[in-house]
């Protein structure tokens, strides 16, 4: 039996923690910890919460209305809910830097993915072409994570391009929308295929069309965003709960773990971490330590480590992640239609746009607009609040909004490191990221294409309402300590060893040496998985 | 909290404004609420222009529209505007407002057609006499305010 000390509780985490515990090791999980407040009223709809809670305004903007988007404000189209609050808060001793590039890290129990969209997309054999493992060694890996997570979908042209598994349940009841969506690529599907290089299906989602492990199944209460007041939709906070059954496992929250000592043979010897509750700082003895605290988090702990150890301050470059493009549309079939609020919230229809080389497909998630605070969208039409309120009511169920997604390469141009700080407090993370050579016109090429398919579903992308997210938005961070065959300075071994520091281990996005388009979430759990059974 | 009496006329003339009802004892509670704890905040000094559109806005209905035409497209981020936007948004969370939001009006294509031309139309007279009305103010609020910076 080993005793394996564990960084962090984000998806990444808790599915190592649970393999290795089934497999009968001691496991201690250090984790800052933040704690999600308890759903309200579970069994109301999304606007029946308006009409049944004692301050529905307090619940849906926030005790001090930060959650009210006003105009000016740069970027997104909705205002993130006030109760999702803890995910992104920092502690005290975390401080970052960023250049070109937006950083959101979690400390939350369950990390960032008690914040997410549920998408799950398995990367297929040409997207695992630069790494130094093959996705026969993922498959059953990919099995697993669904049979613990729970996920819906359906095999149709889509497959080709996300491996079928095991344990994919029926999909969830389609919203009106996506459904006259996808009737009308199946009926010029051979126009999508063979003219706009298009393949369109039911998309993969992290919530359960049906009960599943004492999981009650998707009751369409449009919360989604709110949070899933019923665990439909899965967060890794489920499978932490999973793994305090165990007696072998002991969690320790509140706790933000600063670096690790090195001792003269290159081990990590003690895990320094500090008490948030200002008990001060603790040393624990390490056997195994296992990185999980997200690519952001863990490369700055690796940092950190190395400059404890003798002042050097290391660069990690390669980090990656998805540029997004946020394109809305209206459908001219949907106009003047009625809508339910009563319906999955995110989106249910995907599609891909094939490139010649396969490592360049772009993955666009499609979500139609259902339950919603709608304000931000109100105010950003350029009309009077009346005439935008009016224009508002009718084409409501005709709004929707694709994600579209791009791969990301390692280059030594973006990259993470430390600046600032004594030996006593930790240093600033600093982040710097440049887009490469090619990045605009490959972004300008695939909204092309993206608009052209949106058209072929007689829908229409008003004029300048497409917005560039900033990258680091994309929130599927890669690269900074890749795993890789040959030995060399941070990096790790296929296994997620790491070749500078033998007993420790990473199992997060650090290690990913590329990153295709697709959500990188599912890959994160099912290589986590497949590093503890491998090595533990 | 104190109440102000000048804010509750303001929410009053607004949501009769935004989505044509009175607004309910919580609506009005919450906007002083919100304007207790700083909002809207306009995030850059407020400017004599802002002052002139609200106390325009806070004469009558019609000026008030022919101030928010005006500055939806001239004056994106006035402290009218986001005013507007503090009340919409706490409409949209309350009971009895938020179906006036986000409750779709069904009508078949050729009604819906119709109306938004006719709407349109209507917009577009609202530019125009906004722009008469107001660009020559803005227009003289910005030079003094240069003036007045150096
Ligand atoms: C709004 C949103 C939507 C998303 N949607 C999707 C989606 O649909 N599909 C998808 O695949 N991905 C999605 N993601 C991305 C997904 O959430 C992340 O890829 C994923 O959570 C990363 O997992 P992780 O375990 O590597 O790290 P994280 O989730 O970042 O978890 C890090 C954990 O480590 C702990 N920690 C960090 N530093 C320390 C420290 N120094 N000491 C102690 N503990 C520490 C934190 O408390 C936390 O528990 C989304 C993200 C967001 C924000
Ligand atoms: S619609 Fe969303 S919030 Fe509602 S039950 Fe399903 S997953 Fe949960």
């Amino acid at each position: 039996m080993t005793h394996i000390t564990i960084v962090g509780s984000g998806p990444s985490a808790v599915h190592f923690a649970l393999s290795v515990l089934k497999k009968g090791h001691q496991v201690v999980m250090v984790d800052v910890g933040e704690s999600r407040p308890d759903p309200v009223s579970p069994e109301q709809s999304f606007n029946q919460l308006k009409m049944g809670l004692r301050d529905p305004a307090e619940y849906f903007l926030g005790r001090s209305f930060e959650a009210v988007t006003y105009p000016g404000t740069p970027g997104e189209y909705y205002g993130f809910p006030p109760n999702k609050r803890y995910v992104f808060l920092p502690p005290p001793n975390y401080h970052v830097e960023a250049d070109g590039f937006s950083p959101l890290a979690s400390f939350a129990q369950g990390g960032l993915a008690e914040a997410w969209t549920g998408g799950v997309y398995p990367f297929n054999e040409h997207e695992f072409r630069d790494f130094p493992i093959e996705y026969s060694q993922m498959q059953s890996c990919y099995s697993e994570v669904a049979k613990r997570i729970g996920i819906s979908g359906l095999q149709d042209d889509l497959s080709a391009f996300m491996p079928m598994h095991d344990h994919i349940l029926s999909p969830l009841n389609l919203d009106e929308h996506s459904e006259d969506l996808l009737q009308k690529y199946e009926r010029k599907k051979s126009f999508f295929r063979g003219r706009l290089n298009c393949v369109m299906g039911r998309g993969r989602l992290a919530a359960i069309s049906q009960p599943w492990l004492q999981r009650q199944a998707c009751s369409y209460r449009g919360r989604c965003l709110w949070g899933c007041p019923q665990d439909s939709l899965y967060t890794p906070s489920l499978t932490l709960e999973e793994c305090k059954r165990y007696e072998s496992f002991r969690y320790a929250p509140g706790r933000y773990a600063s670096h690790f000592r090195i001792d003269q043979h290159g081990r990590a010897s003690h895990l320094l971490v500090d008490r948030l509750d200002c008990a001060g700082r603790e040393e624990w003895a390490l056997d195994k330590l296992v990185l999980g605290a997200g690519t952001l988090s863990t490369s700055r702990i690796v940092l950190e480590s190395v400059r404890q150890r003798d002042g050097t301050i290391l660069t990690l470059t390669g980090l990656m992640d998805n540029q997004q493009v946020l394109v809305p549309f209206v459908n001219l079939d949907f106009l003047g239609r009625a809508y339910s609020d009563v319906r999955y919230q995110y989106h249910q229809i995907a599609f891909g746009l094939i490139n010649d080389d396969p490592c360049d497909y772009v993955h666009c998630l499609l979500t139609t607009l259902k339950s919603a605070l709608v304000h931000p969208l109100i105010h950003r039409t350029p009309a009077d609040m009346r005439f935008a309120i009016f224009l508002f009511r009718h084409l409501r169920a005709a709004l929707g909004l694709v994600n579209v997604n791009l791969s990301d390469d390692r280059r030594s141009t973006n990259y993470v490191t430390l600046q600032n700080g004594d030996m006593k407090t930790d240093a600033t993370l600093t982040i710097h990221y440049e887009p490469g050579g090619a990045h605009v016109n490959k972004v300008r090429q695939a909204l092309r294409r993206v608009k052209s398919v949106l058209w072929q579903l007689n829908c229409v992308v008003p004029p300048g309402q497409v917005h560039v997210r900033p990258m680091g938005a994309g929130v599927h961070y890669a690269g900074t300590l890749p795993m890789c065959r040959e030995r060399r300075p941070m990096a790790v071994s296929p296994n997620g060893q790491s070749y500078d520091f033998r007993n420790v281990y990473i199992v997060d996005g650090s290690t990913f040496p590329a990153l295709p388009a697709k959500n990188i979430t599912f890959t994160l759990m099912s290589n986590a998985v497949r590093i503890a059974q491998t090595n533990f | 909290m104190v109440p102000q009496p000048s804010l509750d006329r303001e929410c009053q003339l607004f949501s009769q404004y935004l989505i044509a009802l009175r607004p309910s004892g919580y609506v009005l509670r919450k906007y002083q609420e919100a304007h207790q704890q700083g909002h809207p905040s306009i995030g850059r000094p407020l400017q004599l222009f802002d002052d002139i559109l609200m106390r325009l806005a806070l004469k009558h209905a019609y000026i008030l529209r022919l101030a928010d035409t005006y500055s939806c497209l001239f004056y994106k981020d006035a402290l009218l505007r986001r005013k507007l936007v503090l009340l919409l948004a706490i409409l949209e969370c309350s009971p009895g407002a938020f179906d006036r939001l986000d409750r779709p009006e069904v009508r078949s294509r050729p009604a819906l057609c119709g109306l938004l031309i006719l709407k349109g139309l209507a917009f577009g007279a609202m530019v125009v006499l906004s722009v008469a009305m107001l660009a020559p103010i803005h227009g003289a609020c910005e030079s003094f305010r240069h003036r007045w910076d150096r």
